[in-house]
């Protein structure tokens, strides 16, 4: 249930949502949502720095991260005969680093990360140390991008996917017997998963956003709004 | 302008604090958030692979009664060389004993055999690793050979609660010790890079001056049994180039694999039976 407590002139401003877009982006105290309500219960929710509602949307972005790591996995498994792998990490950081706030996105691309290092044959953590600073570049870019064109976020993708890949292969080029020799294999491999890439990303992001819909409607009815 | 220069690096400090707090974090937490994370995907995994076999039975039940009945025929012919095979086996094996009892030698280690099924194939242009169907349930052991009917797969490099992950030998980071088939001199195995669309390749280096091997006469590749991993004898693929190394001393052989390697349903786990 949500509550809501304003001053006159706060709920006018309300009413006719002339908030500036960076109120909407963290919602305005006026808004008690249910975890911060908790607060007269005494509850330290200030200790974890995260209100639940934040939390919901990070595991709401992990699991369609999941979705989509298993997917790739599945389509990886059919495709590995003629020696083709799909890279698609590009995807896990878009979205949410135009979208989110800077603490939850980083966080979900940090945990999108995790998720793919368990199952590769890389250190533990280097996936989500690449995703991460793929997401702090984005974010910094996104106050000069259209973040709510799927065209633009196709295309971030794109370039965050090539920028992830060339990454890892970086640090992996070593373990390698000929290193020049895996260029052709790691170009092909490129160029399967920019085209992937170009062809699931729309449905990719329409997911999240249906994830975020699902996890917490008012906050993304807000942002809605807000770029109307 | 120093708060619009702190405000774009803010998201790097925040992962910079993120990635000091995980260096710091004791290898014991990490490899808890690892295994959880690999437990938390292998349910989709299992569960896709035992779709598979289900989409593969159903197919199977629409060849017609004639076609099941032939390739059964087949089957029982293959199945009475290997019966035969199966007793030889026990007569040397018999003869081995005997010998090692009398000359007192010591006895190799013996294997349980453990057939799994491949989950998911993990081929990238930097690893080339396999899931299979059995972990600590099966009491797989972490270094256990596994090999298929064409010769060696790999070795297990991790084993979860129901799951076990495979390196394969195209892996460039498999290495093994090896000889030429009628040849005693070790060589060393590493995989190599995977082209697309291509079979898979490996490297042979330290290959004596003396042998000689082209496409169309290749030399057979075989594990040596150093090491005490995997027993000798097993194929690994075949020599198919030369060209000698950048110091004169030695060959560089370009080793072709089993081109069934990519497409693996199943695969045989050999766990030690006295594990040292």
């Amino acid at each position: 249930m949500l509550l809501i407590e304003s001053s006159p002139a706060q709920s006018q401003r309300f009413s006719t949502l002339n908030f500036p877009p960076s109120a909407l982006r963290h919602p305005p105290s006026v808004i008690r949502h249910p975890s911060t309500a908790l607060h007269s219960l005494n509850f330290p929710l200030s200790a974890f720095r995260f209100p639940l509602f934040s939390v919901r949307r990070i595991l709401a972005l992990f699991f369609s991260a999941l979705l989509l790591w298993s997917l790739i996995a599945i389509v990886n498994h059919y495709v590995a005969p003629w020696h083709v792998y799909l890279f698609v990490g590009g995807l896990f950081v878009t979205c949410v680093a135009l979208q989110m706030p800077l603490r939850a996105g980083l966080y979900a691309s940090l945990l999108a990360g995790l998720l793919c290092d368990a199952g590769a044959g890389t250190r533990f953590g280097l996936h989500a140390v690449l995703f991460g600073l793929a997401h702090g570049v984005v974010f910094n870019l996104r106050g000069r991008l259209d973040r709510d064109s799927t065209i633009v976020q196709v295309v971030v993708a794109l370039f965050a996917n090539l920028a992830l890949f060339l990454g890892l292969s970086l640090t992996q080029i070593g373990a390698l017997p000929v290193p020049g020799a895996a260029w052709l294999r790691l170009l092909w491999d490129l160029l399967w998963s920019q085209l992937a890439l170009v062809v699931i990303a729309p449905w990719y992001f329409a997911v999240q956003r249906r994830a975020l819909v699902l996890a917490d409607p008012l906050t993304t009815f807000l942002e809605r709004r807000e770029a109307e | 302008m120093s708060s619009q220069r702190f405000d774009q690096a803010r998201p790097f400090v925040t992962l910079g604090v993120v990635v000091a707090v995980w260096l710091v974090l004791p290898t014991i937490v990490k490899s808890f958030v690892r295994v959880s994370f690999f437990e938390l995907e292998a349910p989709v995994e299992v569960a896709a692979s035992y779709a598979r076999d289900l989409q593969e039975y159903w197919s199977l039940r629409l060849h017609s009664n004639s076609e099941l009945i032939e390739a059964g025929r087949d089957l029982a012919r293959l199945n009475a060389a290997y019966e035969l095979r199966i007793q030889e086996n026990a007569a040397l094996r018999g003869e081995v004993e005997r010998l090692e009892s009398l000359m007192r030698l010591p006895t190799f280690i013996d294997f349980r055999s453990e057939p799994a099924r491949v989950v998911r194939r993990d081929f990238s242009g930097w690893w080339q690793r396999l899931i299979i169907r059995k972990g600590r349930n099966f009491q797989i052991a972490v270094g256990s050979p596994v090999v298929f009917t064409g010769g060696v797969v790999g070795r297990i490099v991790e084993v979860h609660a129901y799951t076990s992950v495979v390196e394969l030998i195209s892996s460039p980071n498999v290495r093994l010790a090896a000889v030429i088939e009628g040849d005693d001199r070790p060589i060393s195995y590493q995989g190599g890079d995977n082209r697309s669309f291509a079979p898979p390749q490996g490297v042979a280096n330290f290959v004596p001056l003396e042998i000689v091997a082209t496409p169309n006469l290749p030399r057979r590749l075989v594990t040596s049994g150093f090491g005490g991993v995997f027993p000798p004898g097993f194929t690994i693929g075949y020599l198919v180039n030369t060209p000698r190394s950048d110091d004169g001393l030695f060959k560089v052989g370009e080793v072709e694999l089993d081109p069934r390697l990519s497409s693996i349903t199943e695969v045989t786990v050999l766990v030690p039976l006295n594990p040292e």
